[in-house]
């Protein structure tokens, strides 16, 4: 508690070192059940190991390990798997402090321990100073919580923490996967997020054409021509749908006309095409 | 193959490659000034920063992080944007840092302090808070109150997170502050941070003396001192040139 208070004092004063600029930060301290982070404890259905394992391994794959992997998981506190990798027995671990520390530690994960085939090493994507090369090591733990699936903590370093003293354990392995086709999925998922101009056109035909050719050009040419839907699920009888880069483009469909339409990135511009009564596609 | 074919096969190597270069949404393999920008630290370090630092012989470092904006696009390659304070101490391999980061294999743009320590061994943990953090200035510090190499981690006001021991009885002798990105893909990250450093029990916090400004690679960011508090350390910054 002592140390506690003098945290904040010290913070008080840090914030006093801050102010001379002219402003004023870091008022009083907090109390204890004031939140730092939107954290409150999950409760219902917990994961099941094999979920657990499947967290682990996406995060064996980012840190540049694509070989076949032994996998060790056991369920604990996260207090006790956290003293365990901080190098402490878990009986020493500690669940106190303020509200949103001490449900935290509380909270139940799942804890993998991954071993690299032999010679290979698990290079994870984190933050390090300037200057510095990253961690490396062949022994990678992964603490998931036992709800949610989030990483909350990783180690990596060449020697593995004795996860018996957590408990039971249940054992698996992963197979390798080709390097290609875990960076084949990287490239698709950033193409997708790097696509900020990217935006939507939802429209539909009136009266109602299910099966007609809807028709997007750009500048005069020729770019995707789909066939209006079916109603459904998600999809309205007659609707159709374009993803399209920011910019003009001309809609147009068999007997009901030709349409311009302006597309913004991250954005869903509808647009109604009337067509002729009873005509057919020609 | 025949000769015919053989002619059309830089043409056609040469139109890919106009496609991937003028059709926006093919992802860029690297970033920034002569794309020096990646995601690997290992073996070489290619992640990219904006940060102020300075020769340190103290106890105690101090970071407000404020993220403004963050984007980062290929987040579940496990790239990051981070907005933190790195330690290091003389003569001794290794580091502690904290602050706050985004991407990281969780989504794109989410808030989410944590902290981690390289150890003298090779042994590295990293802890990231499973709530979000704050949209303004967020308070990180790291310290040795009872001077006796135990580092004691603070976020918020006044929560103890952690404590990282081992380095000895020591002050730290690096001290660095601002943003590092790791990524494949130029994100958004624009932020600012203001800086103090603690000498010891009796004294209070410090604003920065001897600070340096650093860009890698220059160009890669646009970095001004703090305009909210232009004291020395503090600083804002965006990715891209100014």
């Amino acid at each position: 508690m002592l140390r506690m208070v003098a945290a904040a004092v010290a913070v008080i004063a840090a914030g006093a070192a801050l102010s001379t600029g002219g402003r004023v930060r870091a008022g009083a301290a907090a109390t204890q059940g004031e939140r730092f982070t939107s954290y409150v404890a999950p409760a219902g259905p917990e994961l099941a190991p094999a979920q657990a394992q499947t967290a682990a391994v996406q995060r064996a794959r980012i840190a540049g390990q694509n070989g076949k992997l032994a996998l060790t998981t056991v369920h604990s506190t996260f207090a006790q798997a956290h003293s365990l990798l901080m190098g402490s027995a878990p009986a020493q671990a500690e669940e106190v402090g303020p509200a949103e520390r001490a449900e935290e530690m509380r909270s139940p994960v799942w804890v993998t321990l991954l071993t690299a085939p032999a010679g290979g090493s698990f290079s994870p994507i984190s933050p390090l100073p300037r200057g510095r090369k990253g961690p490396a090591g062949s022994v990678m733990v992964v603490v998931a919580d036992a709800h949610t699936g989030f990483v909350k903590e990783e180690y990596v370093g060449p020697d593995a923490p004795n996860l018996a003293s957590l408990g039971p354990s249940v054992s698996a392995t992963a197979p390798a996967v080709a390097g290609a086709v875990v960076a084949a999925a990287r490239h698709a998922v950033a193409s997708v997020r790097l696509s900020r101009e990217e935006g939507y056109i939802a429209g539909r035909l009136s009266p109602v054409r299910i099966g007609w050719p809807v028709t997007l050009s750009a500048r005069g040419h020729h770019r995707e021509t789909t066939l209006s839907l079916p109603a459904g699920e998600e999809t309205v009888a007659g609707g159709f749908g374009f993803r399209a880069m920011a910019g003009r483009y001309t809609i147009s469909a068999p007997h009901c006309g030709r349409h311009s339409v302006r597309v913004r990135g991250r954005h869903t511009t509808s647009l109604v095409l009337h067509c002729s009564a009873g005509s057919g596609v020609g | 193959m025949t000769r015919g074919l053989r002619g059309l096969v830089p043409i056609a190597c040469f139109v890919c490659a106009l496609i991937g270069a003028l059709v926006p949404g093919v992802a860029q393999a690297r970033w920034g000034p002569n794309a020096k920008c990646a995601i690997k630290a290992e073996p070489v370090n290619e992640h990219c920063y904006t940060l102020s630092e300075r020769t340190a012989n103290d106890l105690g470092s101090i970071v407000f992080a404020d993220t403004e904006s963050a984007d980062v696009y290929d987040w579940a390659s496990g790239a990051f944007a981070s907005e933190e304070q790195w330690i290091a101490f003389p003569q001794k391999a290794g580091w502690i840092e904290m602050g706050q980061l985004e991407g990281s294999g969780i989504d794109c743009c989410t808030v989410h302090p944590f902290f981690a320590e390289m150890t003298q061994q090779g042994v590295w943990h990293e802890r990231i808070a499973e709530g979000s953090g704050l949209n303004t200035y967020a308070h990180y510090l790291i310290y040795d109150t009872e001077q006796n190499g135990i580092w004691r981690m603070y976020w918020g006001e006044w929560t103890e997170e952690e404590r990282y021991g081992g380095w000895g009885t020591v002050r730290f002798g690096e001290q660095e502050a601002g943003t590092e990105v790791g990524a494949e893909t130029r994100p958004i990250d624009n932020g600012r941070d203001e800086v103090a450093r603690w000498l010891n029990g009796s004294t209070p916090w410090y604003p920065w003396n001897g600070a340096t400004y650093q860009t890698v690679p220059p160009g890669a960011f646009c970095r001004h001192l703090n305009q909210g508090l232009p004291a020395e350390g503090n600083i804002e910054w965006k990715v891209g040139s100014c």
